[in-house]
């Protein structure tokens, strides 16, 4: 947390006035009031001499080596190799899939998917005036669908995944911790954004908002949690 | 056609060269960002081998990221938000392993006094204070300083590779620059110097 004290709007503006990255209508704001404000004109010269100076160091460093492209590249090579193993090769066809695709062939024309349309249309129709009858009503009464026989609970073995951001001073060890005690495990990441892609195995009463909130509450460790496909 | 090929081009014209799998612009590419981001990376992490192999996950990462690229921000600012993530994630392996490297300070090139005029080694003097007193900063103050004074961005720029408001970015270039100061007040630097 930063400390709270009294600064010029304009002076916090500086460091981009110096560069020329401020907005046309900043930049006329800063000079102006630069004209009248000996603090901001003191702050002004200790923000470009500053800028020189570390501009300076910096330039002094030296570049990375050169092996650190050829690491680069070797591990591209790898990336590229990883990828062809997963496309599947093309397997020439023997006579029994010859014959099949010939027979499919068959239910490739235009008017299968038109057919198959109006059978679901139909078969809507058929349900809902089964459903307006007094056997339909009475099965409304009793309950939702749910429960004439579809189970509540997911499918046994179910994963649920999700995208979690970590805070920046969390340490990996009070990561792998809280992913231990809840028995999460990181499958993907970090992508891009600073990501990882979380899986937790589905169990009771858990569902994926559960799962969510149970992160977020982790505010010292976790920074967001999504849905991994909003 | 090789990397120099690309000079002129843009950064987006030649992020789309590099697909699909035109080694030569990626390799351009390569060599227009490496020592920026090498440079990020050496400020952020203060540990040149670790600053060197996460350009590598740097540069992979965008190898991998060219065909999804959107083009919604700046080349550079989607280059620089790939290395804070990686920073970040690098730092936190360094808490975690307390890692032996070779600080920034260790492989500094310490001018020379006679290699040039009096101003010049004053200057250069000065670099060597700043970078001093840099690295008694926090990580997240440097990275800043680096940010905004070296790398000239903007705050809406830095916002959006950091993840954070353009206010906290405006105050938190202001305290850094202000703790820089009292650091190298700290080493001796007057304020007639600055």
């Amino acid at each position: 947390m930063e400390p709270e004290e009294s600064i010029h709007t304009e002076a916090m503006l500086l460091p981009n006035y110096v560069n020329r990255t401020l907005p046309t209508e900043e930049e006329q704001q800063v000079a102006t009031h630069l004209k009248t404000c000996v603090t901001c004109q003191q702050e002004l010269q200790e923000v470009t001499a500053m800028q020189a100076a570390i501009k300076n160091s910096i330039a002094q460093r030296p570049g990375p080596s050169p092996a650190a492209f050829s690491t680069l590249m070797r591990r591209i090579e790898q990336e590229k190799q990883v990828q062809t193993q997963r496309i599947p090769q093309p397997i020439a066809p023997s006579w029994w899939e010859t014959v099949e695709s010939a027979f499919r062939s068959l239910f490739e024309v235009q008017w299968v998917p038109a057919l198959a349309s109006v059978l679901i249309v139909g078969q809507t129709f058929l349900l809902l005036s089964l459903m307006g009858t007094p056997g339909g009503q009475h099965h409304q009464e009793t309950g939702p669908i749910i429960e004439r026989g579809i189970p509540q609970a997911p499918p046994q073995g179910s994963v649920l995944k999700v995208r979690v951001g970590f805070q920046a001073h969390a340490q990996e060890q009070h990561i792998r911790e809280f992913l231990q005690t809840i028995q999460a495990r990181i499958i993907d990441g970090p992508s891009a954004d600073g990501t990882y892609t979380l899986a937790i195995a589905q169990q009771g009463t858990m569902t994926l908002n559960t799962f969510l909130a149970e992160l977020r509450q982790q505010t010292n460790l976790v920074q967001r949690a999504a849905p991994l496909n909003p | 056609m090789d990397a120099t090929y690309w000079q002129d081009a843009t950064d987006l014209d030649l992020l789309k060269a590099c697909v699909p799998d035109n080694q030569q612009a990626f390799e351009a590419l390569y060599q227009r960002y490496e020592k920026r981001v090498f440079h990020y990376l050496m400020t952020v992490v203060n540990d040149a081998t670790l600053a060197e192999e996460i350009l590598v996950e740097v540069m992979l990462a965008v190898w991998k990221g060219l065909t999804t690229f959107q083009g919604q921000s700046k080349v550079s600012t989607w280059i620089f938000g790939i290395a804070h993530h990686k920073a970040v994630d690098g730092l936190r392996k360094v808490t975690s392993q307390q890692r032996g490297g070779i600080p920034i300070d260790d492989i500094m090139e310490s001018p020379d006094p006679k290699d040039g005029p009096f101003e010049d080694t004053n200057k250069n003097r000065l670099a060597e204070l700043t970078n001093r007193a840099m690295i008694n900063l926090s990580a997240d103050h440097r990275e800043i300083l680096h940010m905004a004074f070296y790398e000239g961005q903007s705050y809406p720029e830095i916002s959006e590779v950091l993840g954070i408001p353009v206010n906290t970015v405006k105050t938190r270039v202001y305290y850094a620059k202000q703790q820089l100061k009292k650091t190298l007040q700290h080493h001796g630097v007057t304020e007639d110097i600055l």
